[in-house]
């Protein structure tokens, strides 16, 4: 670490050299610093303890960053106590250079898109060098970085798999305003892990992306459209006669993605359209489950655009839907703009589905038809999704009041086992005996044959899928006093469906030597099956949730929140540990505070529910400190079309504390 | 030991900002060094998705619009990653905000400024010096926020 440190603070050193003491002056620097402490520790020992401070120097030429990281364990992730990020960057000119952790974004991330988002424990960038020429309307900038990306396994807290990247890249752009051009090639090789850590069982591949986008400006619309092509190979070594190591390239994988945006712009009104149509790896509705056994496909720099809408509601993130950028195509629409009074209005709807139409040949085989056209398909196989949502927020009251209210609701295909619709046909022998013999009180048959053979010919159908849909309402008031207090309300509803449905005239076995479904009913073809469950515990139809939330604050100072969250059934069942006062004191329940309740025994009353209060309190302008009580609900938690499962939090108490210097 | 002096004080002399290069949103680029040209400026780091950055967003274009004649600008630097980056142009264009746009979708300008907690204002004299710094947004702030600016453009206007 203090190697990197000083790597770092070197040039610093030289440009204190007229006065080496000038170098441990603070006036000698212009810098900034930031740190976040994050410590959570719940009832069933659910601890994490999260720190991080970020130094930046800037002096000259020159520009540092350094990051260290005191997490034991994080709350997702490896446990560091370490440096974990660094760069130092050179300026001069039409030059600059940087050294360390790159994170760079061209274009819309269809060829590289180097983010950090902790809240999934993804980074994805690269520690290497970074080269930038830019000149007038030109800027040239190659790359080279070794990027480590860990993945989630069975666990849910602590990653099981790691694909490293060696990468080279290279973009060039053209800014002849309105327009702007850009030119993007990037090559990694990928050591990628295909057994849990421990068990070293790896792949290489070389994955090779070339790209380009073209961008306009105008005053009534903009466009932007970005491409796309990539390849990817399999990289094994031979040894040849002279005993070296000979690389060889296989083909392994090829695909392309395409992406388009334009704006138009009335007045007030803003009309937002995006098309995306991605194809770097069409695996069957089985295999897509398995990203561990697919490689060679899209590849963890190409961040690119996801099509629906990034929900900021809590509600409107678990049931958002998880994004497929290797096989997916789709098309966006928002219309926004102002109404009378101020208001302001937002409606949006966004239709996604694969590339292909998928069909189950057999229980292991599955046969693909390329969805014709540009647009997302409506078939059931081939796994649409549909999202649509509207909103009207604005203000009343001579300002004081903000309010919000919205309807969003969405329907999809999230799974499919069986898909079949056709016709088959079987062959049924009529044998008849040839040869017998008299024995006793019996005819013994000694001999048959085949004397004729019919074919019958039927249609069958066989599906069984998963699908889901929900509706949200949520509502958000908020009133400003003329003192600097301010109150809030915000409540929400939910409802969602997620049943398995199982159809058709023959079920989930299958006849080899007839290479056919079998039917439900052999003697009667017709007999027809149509089953639809609930895939909530208890057969539960669907599930409920309300949200309510009331808040508090002084402004610049202090603000207080209680949350109260309620469902009627969770999809994975876990029970509260723990009943604590906060909770007794929500429900009103006396007998808590006589001490006639068993603490580690909650009444079921309390089931279902989750209670917390928030209080912060800003220590200045630029220090912050939160201290959460209570409960949280786990479950899925979606950013950005990427979702992990969210352990519960239950009986804890969470401390985040926040400073800028 | 002198970090640990300045953690404990409580309001800061912050230091001055780097050149940083901006992308606009309507395809130019610029440095904030030459929107400082004109005068004081007031950053902050939102995203479309950030609740509080848009309630704030209002007051901010207020404030813009009312001290433009003093040199005032404001710069949004917008953090929404590839993503969603194509909304923010639409976002902006239906509120028929008036302020500086720039894009930042790999947060490289809010982790030099450390930024990342949303919405973070810097206010930021013609020198380039940081005068005031704020993380996050209640109802009501806007009125500190108000006399930030004033006590700066006061400063500034006698020089």
């Amino acid at each position: 670490m203090l190697k990197k440190i000083l790597i770092i603070l070197f040039p610093y050193i030289l440009l204190a050299q007229n006065n080496p003491f000038q170098f441990f002056d603070l006036d000698f620097w212009n810098y900034n610093a930031g740190i976040t402490l994050n410590f959570g520790d719940s009832y069933d020992d659910f601890t994490y303890m999260e720190n991080r401070m970020d130094l930046n120097f800037f002096k000259g030429n020159f520009t540092g960053w350094l990051q260290y990281e005191y997490s034991d364990p994080p709350e997702l992730g490896f446990p560091i106590k370490d440096l974990r990020k660094y760069r130092l960057e050179y300026g001069s000119g039409p030059w600059s250079l940087k050294l360390g952790d790159i994170y760079e974004v061209w274009g819309r991330g269809l060829v590289l898109a180097q983010l950090d988002d902790q809240g999934i424990d993804f980074d994805n960038s690269s520690r290497g060098y970074l080269l930038n020429y830019t000149l007038e309307n030109i800027s040239v900038t190659q790359m080279s970085g070794r990027t480590k990306n860990a993945q989630l396994g069975s666990d849910l807290r602590y990653p099981e798999f790691e694909f490293t990247h060696d990468m080279d890249a290279t973009n060039i752009e053209f800014d002849v305003y309105p327009f702007n051009f850009g030119l993007s090639f990037l090559q990694s090789n990928e050591l990628h892990q295909l057994k849990p850590f421990g068990m070293m069982d790896t792949v290489d591949v070389n994955h090779r992306l070339h790209g380009g986008y073209i961008s306009w400006f105008g005053s009534i619309a903009d466009i932007f459209v970005e491409y796309v092509d990539k390849q990817s190979k399999l990289r094994t070594y031979d040894t040849n006669f002279s005993g070296d190591e000979v690389e060889s390239l296989s083909p392994l994988k090829k695909g392309s993605g395409i992406y388009l945006n334009t704006n138009l712009y009335l007045g007030m009104w803003s009309l937002f359209f995006e098309y995306k149509r991605y194809s770097f790896d069409r695996l069957s509705p089985v295999d897509t489950d398995y990203i561990i056994n697919n490689y060679g496909n899209r590849i963890d720099y190409q961040v690119m655009p996801i099509l629906f809408r990034e929900q900021n509601h809590s509600f409107l993130g678990r049931a958002a839907h998880q994004t497929n950028a290797n096989d997916e195509r789709g098309i966006q629409f928002e219309l926004s703009g102002g109404l009378p009074n101020g208001f302001q209005t937002v409606t949006q709807f966004s239709h996604l589905s694969r590339n292909d139409t998928w069909t189950s040949i057999s229980p292991i085989e599955w046969k693909n038809n390329s969805v014709g056209g540009f647009m997302p398909a409506n078939s059931l196989n081939a796994l649409p999704y549909k999202e649509f949502y509207t909103e009207i927020n604005g203000y009343l009251m001579d300002n004081k009041l903000y309010f919000k209210t919205a309807y969003g609701q969405n329907k999809e295909i999230n799974k499919i086992n069986r898909f079949f619709n056709g016709s088959a046909e079987t062959i049924k022998e009529n044998w008849a005996y040839t040869d017998s013999i008299w024995y006793g009180d019996s005819w013994f048959y000694l001999d048959s044959q085949i004397v004729s053979i019919d074919s019958l010919s039927y249609d069958i159908e066989t599906k069984l899928y998963q699908k889901s849909k929900s509706f949200t309402l949520p509502i958000e008031l908020t009133y400003t006093l003329n003192n600097g207090y301010s109150v809030g309300l915000s409540y929400a509803y939910q409802q969602r469906y997620k049943k398995n449905v199982k159809k058709g005239n023959a079920g989930g076995f299958y006849n080899y030597s007839d290479s056919s479904w079998v039917l439900n009913d052999l003697d009667e073809p017709s007999t027809y099956i149509e089953q639809t469950t609930s895939n909530y515990p208890n057969e539960t139809p669907f599930q409920i949730n309300r949200m309510v939330s009331l808040s508090m604050g002084k402004a610049s100072k202090w603000a207080i929140t209680l949350n109260y969250d309620w469902t009627n059934v969770q999809e994975i069942v876990t029970l509260d540990p723990n009943y604590n006062p906060l909770e007794a004191l929500i429900y009103g329940d006396i007998e808590y505070f006589k001490g006639n309740r068993d603490k580690n025994s909650p009444p079921s009353f309390t089931q279902n529910k989750w209670v917390s209060m928030e209080f912060s309190y800003n220590l200045s302008s630029t220090q912050r400190i939160s201290f959460l009580y209570g409960s949280i609900q786990g479950g899925l938690v979606c950013s950005n079309g990427i979702c992990r499962i969210l352990q519960p939090f239950n009986d804890g108490l969470k401390l985040s504390y926040s400073a800028i210097f | 030991m002198q970090l640990a002096l300045i953690i404990a004080q409580d309001q800061l002399s912050i230091g001055k900002i780097p050149n940083l290069d901006l992308k606009l949103l309507s395809g130019k680029k610029t440095t904030v060094y030459k929107l400082l040209e004109s005068g004081p400026l007031l950053m902050d780091f939102w995203a479309t998705w950030c609740k509080p950055c848009k309630q704030v967003m209002k007051h901010l274009n207020n404030f813009h619009n009312e001290y433009k004649d003093q040199g005032f600008q404001v710069l949004m630097v917008n953090q929404d990653t590839p993503r969603s980056l194509g909304k923010v142009k639409s976002y902006i264009n239906s509120k028929n905000y008036d302020f500086f746009v720039s894009i930042d979708p790999n947060q490289q300008i809010a982790k030099k400024l450390n930024g990342q907690i949303m919405p973070n204002l810097i206010l930021i004299n013609q020198d380039g010096s940081i005068q005031w710094r704020h993380q996050g947004y209640m109802p009501g702030e806007e009125k500190e926020i108000k006399e930030q600016i004033q006590a700066l453009l006061s400063v500034h206007n006698k020089n």
